[in-house]
């Protein structure tokens, strides 16, 4: 039995569709800019999507004087691009949806908790703080009436959503999937990363040298999985093999020599049934932070000898989406393996310290991609690997 | 699938911490009614529960409870470390939030303590737990309202099915925070003399028996209401054909409702017996873990309440019913682990 | 030295970090804060000196990296904000 991509969908700071992410992507055409939309004392850039909650709400087809969380919005509007893309019907077959995020609606929480806390305003804004909030409007919304939930390991979140979503497939609980995650840019998070000491004032530099810190940003990545044995319009490619592991060495930082994201990597390579130069490119976490990318980059190293595949971050065009990352990070993979493209790292200069590792700093076409790997770590150690393929 | 509950721990308004607390020991026989809106958790001994103490000075509420069920149950049980650790909160660690949120509101975004930050994510305890047992291992967390425990349950039950897996510890953690308890009372929460809870469970399922398996648990069914009746009972038929069972083979059902009365009564009179759990431990979205804790204890001890005593009773099949606030609806079927039940008598109220 | 910083920084350090059982007569104020021998404090506690730092004596520290030479012990602490402060 095979696990096959049918559908995608995203909204980023580079796009509000796929092929609007496809062309910025292409054009190494870079959404982190100041931030307009979110109100904010921290003078920062953001991946920010430059619509309006009404402005979201009317893509979405909701009435624009409605109150949602920015959360539901982003996320409806790319899991129903995946769905239509997929041209899966929730009443002919049992369709699930598995969304991640880290933050549920707490866009709208802020909002109100001044008022809130003193025993005012609408106390019903609280009901849609909690994370599996978001996924059941969206549900409801799609017409999807099977099993729904939704995963928050932090920034790792979406990539292990996928990996719920195959085996559920797989055991023929469901016959396709919408899968994928979700996170809004809010003062929450960027206050968070903000007393973290880790925010770069500048565009993120992921793998370089002079990095020195990350990028937020916000969007949405949704794939529709589907059974080979079930209808598909088209196939984009398969998921082939995944693994999640936990770092254990701290709660936020991951250990210097990477132990989880080797154990990820090479689990994900076992469960593909796969050697290592099986792997024609992998699309790195790659925060910019100087502890990510020194533990990723020796992980790589220790999984891949000296034959480490061609690599990228794309959090340089998006920013760091969060739990939102692994969905996004997930269709770019398949925008690269479908148009056989490398995205780059376009704004790379020097090697960090005591590493050989230099990733693709330009568009790379016709890369012969058969098989890629994307990687997604998070808060509490949690690592995770996912491999994808024609 | 069917996976053997090996050991299992609870944190709840109720003294029942520990490994095979005698029923008739830390849960009345009814639950007395209680003064105020909630059920807040009886506390065990954290200093020796959570022995790093760089760690648990950090640690708020929920993470304590979270942790100290997870790591006592993995001790016990003796696995040593877990293959995969899959934890379940409703609402994640709000009392960092609250205190994150208070600081950016009152110290316009400046001098922010990052601790509450990072120990706001939901996937704290878990992966506390994973550092604390040292445990690389999968290490996944579900934050989705009243199918939290019932995802994190569907991914264990799922990965031994596959052979990935051999054994996992399951739990789940929810904390009472003072904002939360307003904004429900506001919201009119408190109408129907619901109490809100909160607590933690942690369950080490393995898929083959142990001499002291407590009982058996399968998939369980998440239904997004609103649901009907006809429904309801749809999905009932379904899990108990699904393990060759009747209605009359159903022993007790557990019910543990919130807002939905017609479907609890429909629950309720389809079976011989039933039990409202929720009495013992309040209202909130991780609640059904106390109810598979109590169903598994039951099974393991064979004690039922009347209502004036825990009874030694003959039980071998126990479904667990469970309503929460936003409309989601679950089924969990437990079965006595063994046919001839051979602890029974030493859980014996006499 | 000061001691009246010394004995306040402890006090403060002892409700920031919320460390449990330790009396600011537990700390010595020339021992490692962080790492094995001293309190054991990690990269969280650091960034929360940081904030200590500058909510008691309103001076802010920008470079984390800083941290760890003002951070060394409570004498270190003290004599930085004793250079630092107006």
């Amino acid at each position: 039995m095979q696990t096959l991509v049918t559908g995608i969908g995203a909204i980023t700071s580079i796009g509000n569709s796929v092929s609007e992410n496809l062309q910025s992507l292409l054009d190494c055409h870079s959404g982190i800019a100041p931030m307009q939309i979110l109100q904010t004392v921290h003078e920062v850039p953001a991946g920010e999507i430059k619509l309006t909650n009404s402005q979201l709400a009317e893509r979405a087809g909701l009435p624009t004087d409605g109150v949602y969380s920015r959360t539901m919005l982003l996320g409806l509007i790319a899991a129903r691009e995946a769905m239509s893309d997929a041209g899966i019907d929730p009443a002919l077959m049992r369709v699930g949806l598995i969304s991640a995020t880290s933050v549920g609606g707490m866009d709208l929480s802020e909002k109100h908790f001044a008022q809130i806390r003193e025993g005012k305003g609408r106390a019903r804004y609280m009901l849609e703080h909690d994370c599996g909030a978001s996924t059941e409007h969206i549900a409801n919304r799609l017409g999807i009436r099977q099993f729904t939930t939704t995963v928050s390991t932090a920034c790792s979140s979406s990539a292990n959503a996928i990996m719920l979503a195959d085996r559920l497939l797989r055991h023929h609980l469901l016959d396709a999937v919408v899968v994928g995650g979700v996170d809004p840019l809010c003062r929450f998070t960027i206050n968070g990363f903000s007393s973290l000491m880790i925010l770069d004032k500048e565009r993120c530099r992921p793998f370089d040298a002079s990095r020195a810190g990350l990028n937020l940003g916000e969007g949405a990545g949704y794939l529709v999985l589907q059974r080979d044995d079930t209808p598909a319009a088209h196939t984009y490619c398969q998921l082939k093999g995944y693994a999640n592991a936990n770092d254990a060495h701290h709660q936020t930082a991951t250990s210097e020599q990477g132990t989880g994201p080797c154990l990820a990597m090479s689990r994900a390579l076992m469960k593909a049934e796969m050697k290592p130069d099986d792997i024609d490119y992998i699309n790195v976490h790659g925060t910019g932070t100087f502890n990510n990318d020194q533990s990723e980059g020796n992980a790589l190293c220790h999984v891949f000898g000296d034959k480490v595949p061609r690599f990228s971050s794309t959090k340089v065009y998006t920013g760091h989406t969060l739990g939102a990352c692994g969905g996004i990070e997930a269709v770019f993979c398949v925008l690269s393996l479908i148009n056989d493209v490398i995205f780059p790292t376009f704004n790379f200069s020097h090697q960090m310290e005591n590493s050989p590792l230099i990733p693709e700093t330009k568009v790379v076409k016709g890369a012969h991609l058969h098989n890629v790997m994307s990687n997604a770590f998070g808060f509490g150690g949690n690592v995770s690997s996912i491999i994808l393929g024609l | 699938m069917k996976a053997y509950i090996q050991c299992c721990t609870s944190i709840s308004h109720h003294a029942t911490f520990g490994i095979d607390v005698p029923l008739a020991d830390c849960l009345p026989a009814v639950a007395p009614q209680e003064e105020g809106d909630t059920l807040p958790a009886i506390d065990p001994n954290y200093k020796e529960l959570i022995d790093d103490a760089n760690m648990r000075r950090r640690m708020s509420h929920i993470i304590k409870m979270g942790v100290a069920t997870s790591i006592h149950c993995i001790n016990k049980s003796g696995c040593g470390q877990p293959e995969a650790i899959i934890t379940a909160t409703g609402m994640g660690g709000m009392a960092d939030t609250e205190k994150f949120l208070n600081c950016i509101i009152d110290n316009h975004e400046q001098m922010l303590n990052p601790t509450n930050f990072i120990q706001s994510t939901g996937n704290t305890f878990g992966g506390q737990t994973g550092l604390l047992n040292h445990c690389h291992n999968y290490n996944v967390t579900y934050v989705h309202g009243g199918f939290s425990l019932e995802s994190a349950l569907t991914d264990a039950l799922l990965q031994m099915e596959e052979e990935d897996i051999g054994n996992a510890l399951v739990a789940a953690a929810d904390e009472i925070t003072p904002t939360e308890q307003d904004v429900m009372r506001r919201l009119g929460f408190w109408r129907n003399g619901n109490k809100m809870g909160e607590g933690a469970q942690a369950f080490l399922i393995g898929c083959k028996p142990q001499i002291d398996s407590l009982a058996t648990i399968t998939y369980p069914r998440m239904m997004r209401g609103p649901l009907t009746a006809q429904e309801l009972d749809t999905q009932i038929d379904s899990l108990l054909a699904d393990n060759n069972l009747t209605d009359k083979d159903i022993d007790v059902v557990l019910t543990g409702a919130e807002h939905d009365p017609e479907m609890e009564t429909k629950v309720e009179d389809r079976f011989a017996r039933h039990l409202n759990y929720k009495q013992w431990c309040g209202q909130y979205f991780t609640a059904s873990s106390f109810g598979v804790w109590l169903a598994a204890n039951m099974l393991k001890q064979q004690l039922l309440t009347d209502g004036q005593s825990w009874e030694p009773t003959k039980m071998k099949n126990i479904l667990v019913y469970t309503e929460t606030l936003k409309d989601n609806y679950t089924l969990m079927l437990l079965q006595a682990a063994f046919d001839k039940p051979h602890t029974c008598h030493q859980y014996s109220c006499q | 030295m000061d001691e009246q910083l010394v004995n306040n920084l402890k006090q403060q350090i002892i409700d920031e970090l919320n460390l449990e059982e330790v009396k600011p007569e537990d700390i010595d104020a020339s021992a490692p804060l962080f790492g094995d021998g001293g309190l054991g404090l990690d990269s969280i506690d650091a960034l929360e000196l940081i904030i200590l730092v500058e909510k008691h004596y309103g001076l802010k520290i920008t470079d984390p990296k800083k941290g760890k030479e003002i951070f060394q012990s409570v004498n270190t602490m003290a004599e930085y904000i004793k250079a630092n402060q107006k």
